[in-house]
């Protein structure tokens, strides 16, 4: 009857068990205002900039094999750093593998509707083009690697979804392709170590070659690791 | 007032945001999303950072430095979220709650 | 002031940085995870806008993709996952309390 009906209450926000601390929320919330100050007033005081970085960039851009300034910054002035982001990458999916190793469980087989899957037939292709065109004018252009990569990978969980294919656990394909990126970055690493005293310094005529092969393999390594992580994630 | 300058303090208020919900509340979840929020308003920062570098183009190092923050917070997300998973399925043959502390 | 070359880019670049805050705000504070996993995948398009905004186009293709779709696609899953894995493990009466809360959230 009337009297039944309970009054909506959302419930409120859990808490962190707070054992001897019982004012965790109040003092939370004075930090983070007062970290907020201390950076505000930091911000505010930072004097204005004397461009010097931005002036080498763009000065030795030609000699970097690309036309992009910050394609020639990721895979040619930084790469070091993007051959330990990959390596990263790599890593993440070999711990989430050993994570769920003794879990056991199958994907669940989604079942697809023929709407979904025809509506996939039309898109998939499109969605490859375009990542191969990102990949190929990431020299030019905004693009590159990442954007390709992250293009794949969201259209093999498309894929996944919408025609109800489901990946086997591991095999030998998924490990070569997994670690592509990793490997062909190290490969050219070595060889200009070889060629030349320093590790990763392309030498100038082959830089943009060198620059293409290493995105494309990241592009395939990336798309894989997404689609891996993503599938790991959401095993039963 | 300059883009850079907004966007700056967007950034820095995003941070404290999510360093408040990584601290103050209580599920693993909620406290992983707050720390992707907290690291979107980190980039946010360095993005306005190399905005107001008074070159035409701004300044591309700060921008490799996103892209490449962008890839590892996926993957420390993706990470964090499996061990999440996992901890979950190891520990939740007694607990009788929903809204523990997991 | 309408009239002034800088007056509609400022209002774009005010009114988007309010609402991100807003969203931010949300994210951290709404109750229910799913919400909160919907709310961060809103978040980080319009934070791809931002970075258009700030000139990193190449950012903003990488975060609407990878900060935005796929952060926020692991964690619908995950969240799924530990919904799939309560109801297993704790019977049907968890099962029945998720689906009352659920029903409870809706506005």
């Amino acid at each position: 009857m009337l009297t039944e009906i309970k009054p909506k209450r959302a419930p409120s926000l859990p808490e962190i068990p707070a054992a001897g601390f019982p004012f965790l929320r109040p003092a939370a919330a004075v930090s983070a205002l007062l970290l907020f100050g201390v950076l505000w007033e930091a911000f505010r005081g930072l004097p204005t900039p004397r461009a010097s970085l931005p002036n080498l960039v763009r000065e030795t851009l030609p000699l970097s094999g690309v036309a992009n300034p910050v394609t020639a910054v990721i895979l040619n002035f930084r790469s070091y750093d993007t051959l330990i982001e990959i390596a990263v990458l790599l890593l993440t999916v070999i711990g989430a593998r050993a994570a769920t190793a003794s879990a056991g469980a199958r994907l669940s087989r989604s079942v697809p509707e023929p709407l979904l899957a025809a509506f996939f037939r039309l898109l998939g292709p499109l969605i490859i083009v375009i990542a191969g065109y990102l990949l190929w004018i990431g020299k030019h252009a905004p693009g590159g690697a990442f954007q390709a990569g992250s293009l794949l990978g969201s259209a093999a969980i498309l894929g996944m979804f919408c025609t109800g294919w489901a990946p086997p656990a591991e095999s030998g394909c998924q490990a070569a392709v997994l670690s592509l990126g990793t490997i062909l970055f190290c490969a050219v690493g070595m060889g200009t170590y070889l060629a030349e005293p320093n590790f990763l310094h392309y030498p100038i005529p082959w830089a943009g070659t060198l620059i293409l092969v290493i995105e494309t393999g990241c592009t395939l390594s990336i798309a894989a690791a997404l689609f891996v992580l993503f599938t790991i994630c959401r095993r039963t | 007032m300059e883009p850079s300058d907004l966007y700056g303090s967007v950034g820095i208020a995003l941070f404290a945001l999510g360093i408040y919900g990584a601290t103050a509340l209580g599920q693993f979840m909620r406290q992983v999303l707050a720390l992707n929020v907290a690291g979107t308003g980190v980039f946010m920062f360095l993005i306005a950072i190399a905005h107001r570098a008074g070159t035409p183009v701004p300044d591309p190092v700060p921008h490799a430095m996103v892209l490449t923050g962008i890839v590892v917070a996926v993957s420390a997300t993706a990470f964090i979220l499996v061990l999440i998973g996992r901890l979950r399925d190891l520990s939740d043959s007694s607990s009788a709650q929903d809204d523990r502390d997991d | 002031m309408v009239d002034s070359p800088s007056f509609w880019p400022t209002a774009f670049d005010g009114l988007l940085c309010l609402m991100i805050l807003l969203l931010g705000w949300r994210v951290v504070f709404t109750t229910d995870l799913f919400r909160a996993a919907l709310t961060f995948f809103v978040f980080g398009l319009l934070v791809s806008l931002a970075w258009v905004r700030l000139q990193a186009v190449d950012l903003a293709l990488a975060e609407a993709a990878i900060g935005a779709g796929l952060t926020g696609a692991l964690f619908l899953a995950a969240l799924s996952r530990l919904r799939r894995s309560s109801m297993r493990g704790n019977g049907r009466a968890s099962a029945e309390r998720d689906s009352a809360e659920g029903e409870s959230e809706k506005c």
